[in-house]
């Protein structure tokens, strides 16, 4: 998934589970994580830019024309795309980037980082892993 | 133009997965175990044409093991892709106007196999225990095979409305059109012949029998399924289950067979997707051959009328065609017939009406609309030679299609295709110029035909990154359905980066992890998806040119989503093919000892699986001439063969040798000048087989597949 939420306990403030908590399943309290793979939303992200995916073309091959008809159905834009990710942060307390070196250079790494750098601004804890 | 060598491209290549695919690593659809995963198995309706009057699940829901049913009473999913797209991508303008959507489950059954019910249940042989358990009564209506009966007066009506079926704004239209002047072409004509050709349905038969497993991750779906398009899969099942593409992601890493019909999701899917969503664990639904044959798809069978004027001197001068395709009861593809293009003659028409029957549902296989169309043009071709006392081969030259001020190519090779084919095919000594008149019951006969198929470009996209190493991957929504698309990718993007082939990787088959692909249909992948692949590797290229390469953690990511034209020129692939039959007058067989081909498909990329492309196609198409039909009882609506059994595929024993040349040419166009190559060798295989079965016996015939009995017949 683009984007996965998760709440965790907090390891500063973890005790113990207890033994009646674990056979019941019982969750903590604990802290709202988004997990972030860049690797699908740079699949997005340029799937969003590229007039191939908006197009959806044809997948029928012995209509002549049948490629060009308009569909009336269009992939979410390059902005609808970050409005679900800020929506996505504003629900949460820590980002987890994974897969980071899908944030490269160019458009798609200012739009990311922005949207990281603000979050992170408002007190967002932002954590990453390795890049893959 | 000719090829110049090249470093990676044009050698001969093994596939980059072989090792996985012969070892048996490889993971299938079926190899997949998830956790607390459940099997679902389909039931399927045993009556032609219905209305279900009663169903009852309780016993099966009572028996240990089972988890749910699912029935047209508790699920009313649409599947649209599967009765309304009929030659077009499904959209949701489409299936808001549509009068004749499908469902994954209909009250209204229309044909022997159609999806009633399904169970999942804590393994497969529950599942199928349970199947047994639902009691269904029907209403049975009256029904209809044949695809002229069907638009008769009178006849059953499978929709509302009438037998043809409706095209994408529910209009009942035939396919075709006209070019120049029909009537002054007649009138032009010396002498005009008339000739019905009917070709049978044939399925599509892949080697892996069809499962779909779902599973959800909040409102996410996950999807794996032996599907030629991930892309296309994951847009329909979006649509069918009201979601947007994003909330689903589709995954094929390997598939054992696609032919052409897979691109696009499958009611399973969403039989899968439901079960998954309501019970909230993995479901796997699995389809025995039984089911594959019966609730997936095949070639359309068709009726051609053809009517061509000719002058003295052999020219042709008009050509029409009036037909009728067998669609089954739904419209999941378009039911066009092609073939009328590879002739020069500028006044033709065509009018080919897709029609419902309670038959299988058709769909595309290997060149949908060519080889049943190509057989008949072809034969008609063909004799129309032997009538006015022309050669074929020169009838050929005279009449076939050439490069006009109006009708540009991006380059043309028809003219060499079949001059090379018939020298090496040694035609004038094979070709009897008196058909029929060899002495003795086995008959031997030589036939030609000849061919062209579009090599269309178009957008797609290709992502390709460099990590440190000096490792390279390639990301395309590829899934090699056979022809070795995963090494085609890799080559291309080794050869414009200029690396060995053992640097690149590749990631395909996934639709979150992969950006946008057209699938593998119509021979696009390569001219398409590949040429994505060498721009994006030459963007990569010049991006390690200017930083270096990657070190550490760093990548470089290039992506290009290019969308090439051919400015208004036809780019298109070309073909002759030359067949000796021995026919055995007393017995009926027909042998094909000699079948010999000439493609011209730009430059070939990797030849060993360029060249089993061809073979494989030219046995299916030899398949499609002699032996394959899916035969009825008209009297009940049954099909009489269900798998492999009784089908009569050809076996390694039925199959000649098959030679083939490739003319290698770069037009400028595509990736590195590449055209199509995995349809292109069966679309004249039929008629190829056709006209030499007339050249051995002197009868014509027009029947597909021509067997012992219509031979037998035919020669009495």
């Amino acid at each position: 998934m683009t984007f996965r939420q998760l709440t965790v306990a907090e390891p500063e403030r973890a005790e113990p589970v207890s033994r009646r908590d674990f056979l019941t399943m019982r969750v903590s309290e604990g802290r709202r994580v988004l997990e972030l793979s860049c690797e699908r939303l740079f699949m997005r992200y340029h799937d969003a830019c590229s007039e191939a995916a908006q197009r959806q073309v044809s997948n029928h091959e012995d209509v002549p024309g049948a490629a060009d008809v308009p569909l009336g159905f269009a992939m979410p834009s390059v902005d609808a795309l970050f409005d679900e990710l800020e929506r996505q942060l504003a629900g949460v307390e820590e980002l987890r980037v994974l897969e980071r070196g899908w944030l490269g250079s160019g458009a798609f790494a200012r739009d990311v980082a922005a949207r990281i750098d603000a979050f992170s601004e408002r007190g967002g804890i932002v954590a990453s892993e390795a890049a893959a | 133009m000719a090829v110049d060598p090249m470093k990676t491209l044009g050698q001969d290549t093994p596939r980059v997965d072989a090792y996985e695919r012969v070892t048996g690593r490889a993971t299938y659809n079926r190899d997949i175990k998830l956790p607390g995963m459940l099997y679902a198995r389909v039931l399927r309706s045993t009556v032609p044409h219905a209305m279900v009057r009663r169903i009852d699940t309780s016993k099966a829901e009572a028996l240990p093991g089972v988890r749910a049913v699912m029935t047209h009473e508790t699920h009313k999913i649409p599947y649209g892709s599967g009765s309304i797209s009929g030659g077009r991508q499904y959209s949701d303008p489409h299936k808001d106007i549509t009068t004749r959507l499908r469902y994954t489950f209909n009250e209204h059954v229309r044909y022997v196999g159609e999806p009633v019910a399904a169970v999942a249940a804590v393994n497969r042989h529950i599942a199928e225990e349970a199947l047994q358990l639902i009691e269904i009564e029907y209403d049975e209506l009256p029904f209809v095979m044949d695809v002229e009966e069907a638009v008769a007066a009178g006849a059953p009506e499978i929709w509302e409305g009438g037998n043809i079926a409706h095209d994408s704004e529910n209009r009942q239209q035939p396919i075709g059109g006209q070019t120049g002047d029909l009537q002054a072409g007649f009138s032009e004509a010396d002498q005009i012949f008339e000739e019905r050709f009917t070709t049978a349905f044939i399925q599509d038969a892949q080697l892996e029998p069809r499962s779909s497993l779902a599973h959800w991750e909040g409102d996410k779906l996950i999807l794996h399924t032996p599907t030629q398009g991930v892309s296309n899969c994951r847009h329909d099942t979006a649509r069918d289950l009201g979601l947007e593409d994003h909330q689903v992601q589709v995954v094929c890493k390997y598939m054992g067979g696609g032919f052409g019909d897979k691109n696009g999701n499958y009611y399973f899917d969403l039989i899968a997707a439901a079960f998954a969503r309501d019970l909230g664990v993995p479901v796997m639904v699995e389809l025995s051959r039984k089911d594959d044959w019966l609730g997936t798809h095949g070639r359309w069978h068709t009726v051609q009328d053809y009517r061509v004027g000719v002058k003295d001197d052999g020219t042709v001068t008009a050509i029409e065609v009036n037909g009728k395709s067998g669609m089954g009861p739904y419209l999941r593809r378009s039911g066009n017939v092609s073939g009328m293009d590879v002739y020069a003659c500028e006044n033709t028409s065509k009018a080919i009406l897709p029609v419902h029957t309670n038959r299988m549902v058709s769909g595309n296989f290997r060149a949908p609309a060519y080889p049943q169309g190509y057989f008949a043009i072809s034969s008609m071709m063909d004799d129309v030679a032997y009538k006015m006392g022309v050669d074929p081969v020169q009838f050929a030259l005279k009449n076939m299609v050439r490069p006009t001020e109006t009708k540009q190519f991006t380059n043309y090779a028809l003219d060499q295709c079949i001059a090379m084919g018939a020298e090496q095919f040694d035609w004038q000594r094979r070709w009897n110029p008196n058909p029929g008149s060899a002495e003795g019951p086995i008959k031997r006969g030589a036939g030609m035909s000849f061919m062209m198929f579009n090599a269309r470009l178009g957008a797609s996209s290709a992502i390709v990154r460099a990590a440190s190493g000096g490792r390279y991957t390639v990301y395309v929504g590829v899934t090699d359905i056979g022809p070795g698309a995963k090494t085609t990718m890799s080559m291309l993007a080794a050869e414009t980066l200029d690396v060995p082939l053992s640097s690149v990787d590749i990631v395909w088959g996934d639709s979150d992890r992969c950006p946008y692909s057209v699938g593998e249909s119509g021979s696009r992948c390569t001219t398409m998806t590949g040429f994505a692949v060498v721009e994006a590797a030459r963007d990569l290229k010049r991006q390690i040119d200017e930083r270096g390469l990657p070190t550490g953690d760093d990548v470089l990511i290039a992506s290009a989503t290019p969308a090439p034209s051919t400015n208004g020129k036809l780019r298109e692939g070309f073909g002759a093919h030359f067949a000796e039959v021995e026919v055995d007058t007393q017995l009926g067989d027909v042998r094909v000892t000699k079948y010999l081909t000439v493609h011209e498909s730009g430059r070939i990329l990797n030849p060993l699986p360029a060249l089993d492309q061809i073979r494989g196609a030219v046995i299916q198409g030899i398949g499609q001439a002699l032996k394959e039909d899916v035969l009825y009882d008209t009297n009940t609506g049954h099909p009489l063969m269900t798998g492999y059994y009784f089908a009569r595929h050809l076996t390694h024993l039925d199959v000649p040798e098959i030679e083939n040349t490739f003319i290698e040419t770069d037009d400028g166009y595509g990736p590195y000048g590449a055209k199509t190559v995995g349809e292109s060798g069966i679309i004249i295989a039929p008629a190829t087989i056709a006209n030499a079965v007339y050249n051995a016996i002197g009868v014509r015939m027009k029947d597909l597949p021509i067997t012992r009995d219509k031979i037998l017949e035919a020669v009495a």
